[in-house]
């Protein structure tokens, strides 16, 4: 996922955090759902994710800062999450982001 | 007076079996033996077996023998031999004990209120669900106003009398059963009812106190009950059961009682409880009906649940009320494994054990499967796999262990134990039964290999600087012209009626064996003179276990048939290392690159001229050594029964090129750790890496519920061999659940957990023949399940970037549709093995 390019007509560049507790699957599912379903609203995002293989896709603060909006689908709590201080930040459930992503997309406005 | 002082070996204490055979070694000295316990100061007659298991004597124990007599010097270099050679050994391998008290957790099925579980301890595994049947106590209580009584010396007669028919009774039914576990209890009980310490105990106590014989027996049992019931060792607390039960044998026959022996009907199928059963009890129960076993009394060393772990039928023990608590007829569920009794079982418990059973028989099932299978490489290369035993019992278990030969039958236990040589009759219906028993398999019997590290009284040879190095095995054969001409005929005669071959011990020289094949050919003319049957094209062997025969094999493929190589002697010698010295016995190791070379140099030698070669020391059992014998092309290899399974499948997915090129690196490396590393990482590359086979996709399922489905998801685990503790397993899931559930939508729901219980990194599917709900809140049942299960040391390995991979690709409609739909278990492997990402 490219994150630099600009995002389609009105589209928003996101960026998000996945992480569940035992970080095998759920983390990434949520990141696949995310990434599927702002693909289909003409956003662009980054996800970063929190699992079983440490942090991948990692988020740089000029990443962050460029960013509309950041999205975490989190059970447990954010690692670095000082890098989201000044931005604004809707946190969801893996659960949500797994199977209603649709309805979290609906909130961006 | 000769002193040795010892420390107590036996993990166990001194209990009956041990002490028995002490007694027994003992006994055929004249001088006095006293055996001291230096940390209690308890002193015991070495000639009374009862004495010495009421000095409890514990493991590390400091403990002295004092002998004096007129031949205590003999006597004293017997004994010595006895404690250090054949005494550490005569205690039978047997399951720790499990302390009452600590408990294993429950499974998840069992943890619901309301439930009925008795928890005890685990003395014989597997699961029994049949009614309860209560057995009476068989206690030697007096009748009311007491045993009949006469004069103190009439007394004493019917005492001596009882103990002598009792004797005799036990003697007729040890003539009856074969040889094993069984035999062994009865010949424990035979030591304590004739125990002269135990009858004199209680021949004195009639005369002291004037008392009946069968309270005099009473009084006695009681004392050493109360010396037993104080030890530190829960294994000799239960002896206790044993000294009852042949009290109450004693006094049934004296007085005439129904007693033990008069054994209750078992009419239909039941679980039997009682407060404790004695060894003869169970003997004596009709086995056909009993499903399982509760007892209030004993723990899993009784000599009861050493008899229910040898003929399978499930045991719980230990808890104490099970008599109050339940009443015949009552429906009950023995779970032996875990230690616990459930009664009542609700629909739902015994759906969970109905599930469990049919899990286990599976799993016994295909690890017989295995160990059934011929050993020989993926590519077709052909490698006999035996066994190593030493007695009949011990032939049929391999055979029916997957054994496709006798490789080594030792002979040397029949020898031992004994004060005069077993004969030639004897031997021969031994060696038969042993031979019929292989239905045409190969049986290779070595002969007596003794001396050195493994004396025998019967012969008196005298204590050696350095027996390895000394008189021992064929060396000693010419000094003893019957012994050897004894086995020699037994062995022929046995051939007549199986495929039984000869072999030779410790071969060190050409004239040896020659010497051998003369006598060979002249018990065989005595045997045709006398008109009696043997194999005149009977195969005999060598032993390679000295490093000089290894250089002259091509004399000695001119005189025998076949070798095999004897790996722990010969890596001994050839390494000049001493295994049970700790100083130098890191360097004793089969997998020196020197070692490795010189058994290639072996093999090639015997194949070269054209003869057979195995091999039957410990290295031949040894998993990661197997694809070294494949590299070889060695014939034959012969281990321990329990070993058969893992040895097989380990060769059957070898091919034999890749071990040909895995021994030439290896013996080209510098050190032994390089060796076993590349055996290592061999192994683990043999093993494979798959997550998901067909065997742990169940594509359909009765499970009725959300617990039900989890639990089976772990069963296909542990069916697979992927998980060690199916409990832990399903709490790690569960752990999970309980934080959110796993539930994805559209029926699916991906439950997974990270659990050092898991042994290797595993999906499993299942699909439910009908959907099951899967949260509270959630309005979409479920029907479609995937475990994933890691192991919690995997740490950023390949497996969880495919797992990873494929929880993305679950999200995609497209790809949950296809295996939903997917149509056989191989469909559903390959969809969820293809790494790529399909969006």
């Amino acid at each position: 996922m490219v994150f630099h390019e600009t995002a389609e007509g009105d589209g928003m560049n996101i960026v998000a955090v996945t992480a569940c507790p035992t970080g095998i699957a759920h983390t990434y599912m949520a990141a696949e759902q995310l990434e599927k379903t702002a693909k289909k609203h003409g956003h662009a995002i980054k996800v970063e994710t929190q699992g079983s293989m440490g942090i991948e896709n990692e988020l740089t603060q000029e990443e962050i800062g460029a960013a509309d909006l950041a999205i975490f689908a989190v059970g447990i709590p954010v690692r670095n999450a000082e890098r989201f201080a000044n931005i604004r930040v809707l946190e969801v459930s893996v659960q949500d982001a797994i199977k209603n992503p649709e309805s979290i997309f609906a909130k961006l406005g | 007076m000769v002193e040795i002082p010892f420390v107590f070996p036996l993990k166990n204490g001194m209990h009956a079996r041990p002490a028995s055979r002490f007694r027994e070694v003992a006994d055929s000295y004249r001088s006095a033996i006293t055996f001291v316990n230096r940390r209690t100061g308890a002193r015991a007659n070495g000639k009374s077996t009862l004495a010495l298991v009421a000095t409890v004597t514990l493991a590390g124990d400091p403990c002295v023998l004092e002998i004096e007599g007129d031949d205590e010097g003999e006597a004293s270099r017997g004994m010595e031999r006895f404690l250090a050679g054949e005494f550490p050994a005569c205690d039978e391998e047997l399951a720790p004990p499990e302390v009452p008290g600590a408990l294993q957790g429950l499974p998840r099925a069992l943890r619901g209120g309301g439930l009925r579980i008795e928890r005890g301890i685990a003395s014989s595994g597997g699961i029994a669900r049949a009614p309860a049947l209560l057995l009476g106590r068989n206690s030697p209580a007096p009748p009311p106003g007491g045993w009949p009584k006469g004069s103190d010396e009439e007394e004493v007669t019917r005492l001596r009398a009882a103990v002598g028919q009792t004797e005799a009774g036990m003697r007729s039914r040890m003539a009856s059963v074969p040889r094993g576990v069984e035999q062994d209890i009865l010949k424990a009980h035979l030591s304590i009812a004739t125990d002269p310490e135990f009858t004199g105990h209680a021949e004195e106590t009639i005369r002291r106190e004037h008392s009946a014989a069968g309270d005099a027996l009473l009084v006695t049992a009681r004392r050493y009950a109360e010396t037993l019931s104080s030890s530190a060792s829960v294994y000799l607390r239960e002896r206790v059961l044993d000294i009852e039960d042949v009290v109450s044998r004693i006094i049934a026959t004296m007085y005439g009682l129904g007693g033990p022996g008069a054994a209750p009907q078992i009419p239909r199928d039941s679980v039997c409880v009682a407060d404790a059963l004695a060894p003869s009890d169970f003997i004596a129960l009709d086995r056909r009906h009993l499903r399982g076993l509760v007892l209030a009394r004993g723990g899993a060393t009784s000599h009861t649940a050493i008899l229910a772990r040898a003929f399978g039928i499930p045991c719980v023990s230990g808890i104490a009320d099970i008599c109050s608590t339940i009443r015949s007829g009552e429906d009950m569920i023995v779970d032996g494994g875990r230690g616990l009794v459930v009664l009542a079982p609700p629909d739902a418990v015994a759906r969970f054990y109905e599930r469990e059973a049919r899990n286990l028989s599976e799993i016994r099932r295909s690890l017989r499967e295995h160990a059934e299978l011929p050993g020989v490489s993926a590519d077709g290369m052909r490698i006999e796999i035996g066994a190593n035993a030493a007695s009949v019992d011990e032939v049929s278990a391999a055979f029916s262990g997957g054994a496709e030969g006798i490789g080594l039958f030792r002979t040397e236990m029949l020898f031992m134990g004994r004060d005069v040589p077993p004969g030639e009759e004897e031997q021969y219906a031994l060696y038969a039964e042993a031979a019929r028993n292989a239905r045409g398999k190969s049986v290779i019997i070595r002969t007596l290999d003794i001396g050195g590290d493994k004396p025998l009284p019967s012969l008196h040879i005298p204590p050696e600087e350095n027996p390895f190095l000394g008189y021992r095995a064929i060396r000693l054969y010419a000094a003893y012209p019957a012994l050897i001409n004894a086995q020699l005929r037994a062995i022929l005669r046995a051939s007549a009626h199986g495929n039984v071959k000869i072999m030779f011990p410790m071969v060190s020289a050409l004239h040896e064996v020659k010497a051998m094949k003369a006598l060979i050919a002249r018990l065989m003319n005595d045997l045709d003179a006398e008109g009696l049957a043997y194999n005149r094209d009977i195969e005999t062997g060598i032993m390679v276990e000295i490093p000089s025969a290894a250089f002259i094999l091509d004399q000695l493929c001119a005189e025998v048939d076949f070798f095999s190589i004897g790996s722990n002697d010969l890596a001994q010698y050839f390494l000049a290392v001493d295994r049970t010295n700790r100083s130098v016995a890191s360097l004793y190791t089969p997998f020196h690159p020197s070692f490795l070379r010189f058994l290639k140099q072996i093999v090639d030698g015997v194949h070269a001229h054209g003869k057979w070669v195995g091999l039957c020391g410990e290295m031949g059992g040894n998993v990661l050594a197997a694809p070294l014998f494949l590299g070889y092309g060695i014939d034959e290899i012969s281990l321990s029964t329990s070993l058969i399974g893992a040895v097989k499948s380990v060769v059957r997915r070898c091919s034999a090129g890749d071990c040909e090129a895995l021994l030439s690196s290896a013996m080209a490396m510098e050190s032994p750790d390089a060796v076993e590393a590349a055996l290592k990482d061999f192994a683990a590359r043999l093993r494979g890496t798959a997550l998901v086979t067909a065997d742990t996709v169940r594509l359909s399922s009765q499970c009725l519920s959300k617990e039900e489905a989890i639990r089976e998801l772990v069963d296909i685990l542990q069916a697979a061999g992927r998980v060690d503790d199916p409990d832990a397993v399903e709490d790690a899931v569960w752990l999970r659940e309980q934080t959110e559930p796993t539930g994805m939508g559209h029926g699916v729901a991906i439950p997974h957990c990270k659990s050092p219980a898991v042994s290797v990194n595993s999906i499993a599917v299942l699909r439910l023949d009908a959907p099951v709900a899967w949260s509270a809140s959630e309005e979409d049942p479920v029907h479609f399940l995937i475990l994933i299960a890691v192991a919690a040391s995997a740490q950023g390995e390949e497996h969880l970037k495919i797992i990873a991979g494929l929880a993305r690709r679950l999200v995609h409609e497209d790809f949950r549709r296809a295996l939903m739909t997917a149509t056989g278990p191989g469909a559903i492997v390959d969809l969820l093995e293809r790494r790529e990402h399909a969006t």
